[in-house]
């Protein structure tokens, strides 16, 4: 489903990765592991689409994803560093923001989504009283909304609890065993996920 | 033809074309200038209204028109570097914004130097100075956004846009300026219609302008280069040539 | 998603946004109301000399609050990570980029030209022009917030782009500002001002056509690397 095809990418004087070929299918996890500065994030935000300063080129379904962003952008969510949350707005709002930008989906998935991330009796809060974990759950549970096939998670562990570590797990669990796919940059190995394989860069 | 374009755009054979062609456009350009300088200064004949102050116009008016060309040379290297990632035309519209903003001082100037006996003032805020003022300010905007960037390519793109901008501002604004003050003389030179100004006079003009188109090449070529040699600095040519 | 919900949800985003830091988003309104009185005060309350460079003061002022305003359009979105997420919408980025600075245009515009007539009154000036003030802050702030949003979002990287922001946008501002004084002065002369009116209305459909897509390319250079 996903191809990546002789992907280089040079900042200054080095090269970050050069060469990279990837192959994705249905079902497929991918850890992205990395020393600080080795080009985790941006190969991450390559695959979403923002940084266009590369060489090679990103397959979507046996199209080349520049021919039809659309239908990528569609099929393809990237959760970065910052989660993307607006502090005035509260839970409810900033998750259906979130999933309008994808495909909007009704009011009741949208508190399922929220309860299952743990965030049920906060559901009408301002992000602003939250703290960063669980800023970092709402973020989350729009994965839950969108129904995209490809997930690109940059850090997904960052300000998580033991439970939220618990929480993003089983995410990914239930996300591969339905045939979605997922590639991944963090410090700390995955548990649980039994076929995922290792990009070192 | 498309391979021919791609290759004008790699900056190594750009530089070793510019350096076959410079030497040659250098003199063809002073030439023009000087001719064109001495028939104006020395042979054509006084204005019967303004006597020899008029002569200025020999430097003015070649300087303000190809600033205004500049501006969308500039634009024009800003699009194409926009759509086909031509590092050779991000290099040409950065160079081109510095020369154009010297360009468009200089005929604000030499239009200041004029207006002094002409109008007993230094500036007058009459339409064209007003729009080569407002033209001095897009280049300003362009080279200072250029300066606050870190990575060449970034402000390349941001530079881009914004002349792009600035390039569908630019009527609307000589429009509205001209209509915000319509004091100003008829325009002297209208190709469209009968020209106003005498033979004599109209002359050395011509071949001053032309010089002024090359030379302006000149320059642009040569700061293009000076360019080139920074930002490839890496590569093995670049080295070799510093070498030598 | 059908157009008109796509942009009933930016409207409605836009708005519990603006709502609920009302404090910040009417610091351009005190703005206007400040300088204004600087000016006042600049210049002496000479009535007569006040009447007739009311219509150029208040419009540069207003001007410039806008101008302000714009500034922090895109920044926080862009260090949240919101901004990425508009960016990697799937739904269409014209339309989404269009509805943002048509909802901003108009939050930014109104509250300016509600203040417009008592700043008008303040500074004498005649009855007759004041309704035309308000018709071409109307038109006239939007269009400024259109082309601003394109300076906006060339510094939105820029932790402190407000100076570089001025440079960059106050030339492409000109058209604006003539024609819209034009009108006020010719209301105030108590001769026709309706072509002026047309003329900044040209104006504003023009920048709604052009100006996402050049919001569009200049924010997605912010995510070059």
């Amino acid at each position: 489903m996903l191809e990546l095809k002789d992907l280089s990418c040079q900042r200054a004087e080095q090269a970050l990765f050069s060469g990279l070929h990837l192959h994705l299918h249905q079902g497929d996890c991918v850890e992205v592991r990395g020393t600080n500065g080795s080009g985790k994030s941006t190969l991450l935000r390559i695959v979403a689409g923002l940084a266009q300063d590369f060489t090679g080129e990103v397959f979507w379904r046996g199209q080349k994803v520049e021919h039809d962003r659309l239908t990528f952008q569609k099929d393809c969510l990237f959760l970065g560093h910052q989660p993307a949350i607006k502090p005035s707005l509260t839970v409810t709002e900033n998750l259906q923001w979130l999933t309008a930008l994808k495909v909007p989906c009704e009011e009741q998935r949208l508190q399922q989504a929220i309860a299952q991330v743990g965030l049920a009796h906060r559901a009408a809060t301002a992000c602003h009283h939250l703290s960063a974990g669980q800023q970092r759950r709402v973020a989350l549970a729009s994965l839950l909304t969108t129904a995209c096939d490809l997930w690109v998670l940059d850090e997904p562990f960052t300000a998580l609890d033991d439970q939220g570590v618990t929480l993003v797990t089983g995410l990914l669990q239930r996300h591969l065993q339905l045939g979605g796919i997922v590639i991944v940059a963090t410090h700390q190995r995955l548990q649980g996920i039994p076929h995922s394989r290792e990009l070192q860069l | 033809m498309w391979a021919w374009f791609h290759k004008l755009g790699s900056p190594r054979w750009f530089y070793r074309i510019s350096d076959l062609c410079l030497p040659w456009l250098t003199v063809a350009g002073l030439l023009f200038l000087v001719v064109g300088v001495v028939w104006g200064l020395l042979f054509a004949p006084p204005d019967y209204k303004q006597g020899n102050s008029f002569r200025i116009f020999y430097l003015h008016v070649p300087t303000a028109v190809i600033a205004l060309v500049g501006y969308y040379v500039m634009a024009i290297a800003g699009a194409v570097s926009l759509i086909w990632k031509m590092k050779l035309a991000d290099i040409v519209m950065k160079e081109a914004a510095v020369i154009g903003a010297l360009l468009t001082f200089l005929a604000l100037f030499t239009g200041a130097v004029w207006g002094k006996p002409t109008w007993g003032t230094w500036w007058v805020w009459d339409a064209r100075v007003t729009s080569m003022l407002i033209l001095l300010f897009l280049y300003i905007g362009v080279i200072a956004l250029n300066n606050a960037f870190t990575h060449p390519e970034q402000s390349g793109k941001a530079c881009a846009v914004l002349s792009l901008v600035g390039t569908v501002n630019i009527p609307i604004i000589y429009k509205s300026v001209d209509w915000w003050y319509s004091l100003h003389q008829p325009a002297t030179i209208k190709f469209t219609e009968r020209s106003t100004i005498h033979p004599d006079m109209f002359w050395p003009f011509v071949v001053i302008t032309v010089g002024f188109y090359v030379l302006y090449a000149v320059a642009l070529m040569f700061n293009t280069q000076t360019a080139i040699l920074e930002r490839e600095y890496r590569t093995q040519w670049v080295r070799d040539k510093v070498q030598q | 998603m059908p157009l008109h919900l796509l942009f009933f949800c930016v409207w409605r985003r836009e708005w519990r946004l603006t709502w609920r830091n009302i404090s910040s988003s009417l610091n351009s309104v005190w703005f206007f109301i400040m300088v204004c009185t600087l000016f006042v005060i600049g210049i002496g309350p000479d009535r007569q000399a006040l009447a007739e460079i009311a219509p150029g003061v208040i419009w540069v002022i207003a001007l410039l609050a806008t101008m302000l305003a714009v500034d922090g359009l895109f920044r926080h979105d862009f260090t949240d990570g919101s901004l990425a997420q508009w960016l990697l919408s799937s739904q269409p980025w014209y339309f989404l980029l269009l509805f943002r600075l048509l909802t901003q245009a108009v939050f930014i515009a109104l509250p300016l030209a509600l203040v417009a007539p008592f700043l008008g009154l303040l500074m004498d000036l005649p009855g007759m022009a004041v309704l035309p003030l308000v018709a071409s802050l109307l038109l006239g702030i939007p269009v400024l917030v259109l082309l601003g949003a394109i300076g906006a979002a060339l510094t939105v990287g820029f932790e402190r782009g407000g100076l570089l922001l001025a440079v960059l946008i106050l030339p492409l501002y000109i058209p604006v500002l003539i024609f819209a004084i034009a009108a006020v002065q010719a209301a105030a002369l108590g001769t026709a001002y309706s072509a002026h009116l047309a003329l900044l209305a040209t104006l504003l459909l023009l920048a709604l056509a052009l100006c996402p897509l050049a919001v569009n390319a200049a924010l997605r250079l912010n995510f070059y690397y």
